[in-house]
């Protein structure tokens, strides 16, 4: 275990070393953030309008005008620190300048130093800059009445649910990621695959529309949807952490994260294991 | 000049060359793209759907209308993507890595040579996907065509795929003097996503910065709005809306033209 | 003609305290060292010279390179290529000066080596008749034809270092910049890489300056010499020079097993340095100052051997015997 750490370190210090990068992605998720509560306040208002009650009596898919800005603002906070691995570049980079083979030599496990690395990406942020943005906004949305606490007991049991939840969906992103990289070896493509995997997360986590929305008309693909396991990487802690979600949900959640990063492990380790006596070399 | 344009669609044509060598990675990149676009669509039809229509302004937006308007933002998005894909290299990467020393060392302007490294077809993603929407959405809206709001879609197409293109330029060039700017021009890129909702929806300050200093709400925003509720202000008719778009364009591809001079001066190689 | 000015490059680098904090703390503080690379040089190249340019890693060669085709921009001082600033007028020296760095490459990664060079042909603007000319003679000096249809990416060391030679030289420039051409080849790919700048600056009149480690490049092709130390000039002449001023050491070469009493080399009052490398024994000394025949009596009588080998000093001893002497502050 102590010999990963220096991979830790390597990644946290890689992601505090962009100093410009850091700056405009505050930005952007601030910026997102602002947009999708005006449409969301939109979407309220509308309704309201159409229903004649109060705007803040609106219910739309289990969410409120409150809950659902208490829900984006945390899903976007969570979003941005949790996943700035990039374990898939990683890999991908080495495909290209031929490092795999000297890699799977080294006597540490690739996939290992791999997980280290991403975590400490993310893990060292999340620590830095999370916790008092976490903190920050919580206290704000409790002072303004967007969150309400009813009860302490479950408040601390939530919070200890989040935490289990969000290192879960640190690894599960990461094995994701991992599964994404090693498909690379059979298509040599990865700017592509990078792409469809982004895209295919970033949706069905809950972090562009929560999840309860995925609905045609009486069609409800929401049911379907809430067991991928891309519904662990956002939605399900966001969810605990804002009080959406009842006890016997919440480890329902941490059940599903953990069944889903097995079987990609167990994936991983066998695709790997196969791709790596196929390797092509690139040049002389 | 000939010259230039023969060159131009030699690098062009190897460009196209390199991408075929990996065939499966440009269709793949392709068919990421249309996924993408699909999720993003159907974000906007789960929210919506919700909703008889969004009232913004007084407008009340049906959900294709939305979708309309969300298929037009991808043309001139699309038309930019084709051509200036590179620009995107250079913000993130290529200062850094040394690659653009050759470029440097070629007898050709630096900006002519970033513009014909790279033709990308995800572009044609774009350009599908949006037009798809328009043809689907438009048939179930009302619309009373006529030739000046047609001219003014061509106009707004055309040239606001200049003024993104500009901005790229402009944001890409600060890599020289930074280092990398990758990041920045992400932000001022992911500006445009926010005029795939009628602006009205936003307050003013984000409004007048759609309008004033990243003009995709220009180009984009007002031209549907235009075309489905009548002109956003009295004198703003499809053809003085047309002539401010291509004034803009033309005076923000002017700013491109000078920032990235300014820019290219401060190059330094990685030294050692 | 190439002139260097009092040339001088510094670069300025953010104070980084280790760790994790201090990774952190740098984030706010605008503290930097400043190193200089490269400090006052000055020389000039005449046009048809081929030039080595030789010094350790890290002492300013890149980084003179660099100046002089102009993607650096000189902290103080000029380089004048013709009379042109290279950083100031890039466009206009473009199409006369020709680089290839030895670590990366300037051609398409992808694609075909020919498509490179048609795009090339057309960016230098080069006619026709003078392409035809050239990819002759570069399919003939450097073998090119073999793998002309082959992506870049696919070729082994040789024969992109190859490759990227034939690239920069495609338009005929008159300079010609090579950053460790020959750096990690095999014999033959060295010696079809020095015959091809030979001929080029030959028939041509090609000026060549050759960054290297290689001394056989520098014996083979280079007319002059010079050497950099810490961004500072610490010789500049000709081959034959800087051989004459060292031209008179020679090096004796005995077959050694171990069974000759060579303390009495001590006899020859420090005159003579020895070393002993793959089973030889190596006597080193200046003619000059010890008679050649002493020598050779010595090994006759002394080491009773009649197998030996008389040599030239040769310049891998030359530049360290310079940098010693450098360290020492000795005049050279």
């Amino acid at each position: 275990m102590k010999k990963y750490k220096p991979f830790f370190r390597a990644g946290m210090i890689n992601f505090l070393a962009y100093r410009f990068s850091l700056l405009t992605w505050l930005i952007v998720t601030a910026l997102q953030v602002v947009c999708t509560v005006f449409l969301w306040l939109a979407v309220f208002k509308t309704s309201a309008e159409y229903q004649h009650i109060d705007i803040n009596e609106v219910v739309i898919n289990g969410f409120t005008l409150k809950s659902v800005i208490v829900y984006f603002v945390f899903s976007n906070i969570f979003s941005f620190i949790t996943f700035g691995s990039d374990t898939m570049w990683n890999i991908n980079e080495d495909i290209r300048e031929g490092k795999i083979a000297v890699n799977i030599i080294k006597p540490i496990s690739y996939r290992i130093r791999l997980l280290f690395t991403a975590l400490g990406t993310s893990f060292g942020p999340t620590l830095i800059f999370g916790v008092p943005l976490y903190i920050i906004a919580y206290t704000v949305f409790v002072l303004t009445k967007m969150l309400i606490i009813t009860n302490i007991w479950m408040f601390l049991f939530n919070i200890l649910i989040f935490i289990i939840l969000t290192v879960l969906a640190m690894i599960l992103s990461d094995s994701i990621q991992f599964f994404f990289g090693v498909l690379c070896f059979y298509t040599s493509s990865a700017w592509g695959l990078s792409m469809l995997k982004n895209t295919i997360t970033n949706f069905l986590s809950g972090s562009l529309l929560p999840l309860s929305f995925f609905k045609f008309g009486h069609f409800d693909l929401s049911k379907i949807v809430q067991y991928l396991p891309f519904a662990g990487l956002v939605q399900n802690p966001i969810l605990v952490l804002i009080n959406q979600s009842t006890i016997n949900q919440s480890i329902h959640y941490v059940g599903l994260s953990l069944a889903w990063i097995i079987i990609f492990e167990i994936i991983n380790k066998l695709s790997f294991m196969r791709a790596s006596k196929a390797i092509t070399v690139q040049g002389g | 000049m000939g010259h230039y344009i023969k060159l131009y669609f030699l690098c062009i044509k190897r460009s196209i060359i390199a991408k075929l060598e990996y065939k499966k990675d440009t269709l793949i990149a392709l068919f990421s793209f249309v996924i993408a676009n699909l999720c993003s669509i159907l974000s906007i039809y789960f929210l919506v759907n919700s909703i008889p229509a969004l009232s913004e302004n007084g407008n009340n937006w049906s959900i294709y209308q939305i979708g309309f308007l969300y298929g037009f933002s991808m043309i001139p998005v699309g038309i930019d993507h084709l051509f200036s894909d590179e620009f995107w290299l250079v913000a993130y990467r290529r200062v850094r890595n040394g690659t653009l020393d050759p470029v440097f060392l070629r007898p050709a302007p630096i900006m002519f040579q970033i513009f014909a490294e790279t033709f990308q077809p995800e572009g044609f993603g774009e350009l599908i996907v949006g037009t798809a929407m328009l043809i689907l959405c438009g048939f179930n809206t009302s619309i009373n065509w006529s030739f000046p709001l047609i001219f003014m879609l061509i106009v707004a197409s055309i040239f606001g795929a200049i003024i993104i293109t500009s901005l790229k330029i402009i944001f890409s060039g600060l890599a020289f003097v930074f280092k990398t700017s990758g990041p920045l021009l992400q932000v001022v890129y992911n500006f445009i996503s926010y005029t795939k909702y009628p602006i009205g929806i936003y307050p003013y300050f984000l409004r007048a910065m759609l309008i004033f200093i990243f003009p995709f709400g220009i180009i984009i925003s007002y031209p549907i709005q235009t075309l489905f509720f009548g002109n956003v202000y009295s004198w703003l008719n499809p053809w003085t809306l047309s002539l401010i778009i291509v004034v803009v364009a033309i005076l923000f591809f002017f700013i491109a033209i000078v920032s990235w001079s300014l820019c290219v001066k401060k190059y330094e190689s990685t030294g050692s | 003609m190439i002139e260097l000015i009092h040339l001088t490059k510094s670069f300025k680098k953010p104070v980084r305290k280790p760790g994790i904090i201090g990774m952190f703390t740098s984030l706010f503080s605008r503290k930097y060292t400043v190193t200089t690379a490269v400090n006052d040089i000055s020389f000039k190249i005449n046009d048809g010279e081929i030039v080595g340019y030789i010094g350790a890693n890290g002492a300013g060669k890149s980084t003179t390179i660099k100046m002089m085709c102009g993607i650096l921009n000189p902290t103080s001082g000029k380089v004048l290529l013709n009379g042109v600033e290279p950083y100031k007028k890039r466009r206009e020296i473009a199409k006369s000066v020709g680089v290839v760095f030895g670590q990366k490459t300037q051609l398409w990664w992808d694609i075909p080596l020919i498509e490179s060079f048609v795009v090339l042909k057309e960016m230098y603007q080069i006619s026709d008749q003078d392409y035809e000319e050239r990819m002759e003679f570069l399919k003939s000096t450097l073998g090119i034809s073999e793998f002309l249809h082959q992506p870049v990416r696919t070729l082994s060391l040789g024969q992109r270092m190859r490759a990227d030679l034939a690239a920069a030289w495609l338009h005929n420039p008159s300079i010609l910049f090579l950053d460790e051409p020959t750096i990690g080849l095999d014999v033959l790919v060295k010696e079809k890489i020095r015959q091809a700048i030979k001929t080029m600056n030959n028939k041509y009149h090609t000026t060549v300056i050759l960054t290297t480690h290689d001394m056989e490049d520098i014996e083979n092709l280079c007319s002059r010499i010079i050497l950099i130390e810490k961004g500072g000039i610490i010789y500049d002449g000709s081959l034959k020079d800087i051989k004459h001023k060292f031209g008179d050491a020679k090096t004796i070469s005995v077959p050694y097993f171990g069974d000759y009493d060579i303390t009495s080399l001590d006899d020859f009052n420090q005159k003579v340095k020895y070393e002993l490398k793959d089973e030889h024994l190596l006597i080193k000394f200046n003619a000059g100052q010890v008679p050649l025949e002493n020598i050779v009596n010595y090994v006759f009588h002394h080491l009773h051997t009649q197998d030996f080998v008389i040599s030239d000093i040769n310049i891998e001893d030359i530049v360290k015997e310079i940098l010693a002497k450098e360290e020492n502050h000795e005049k050279i």
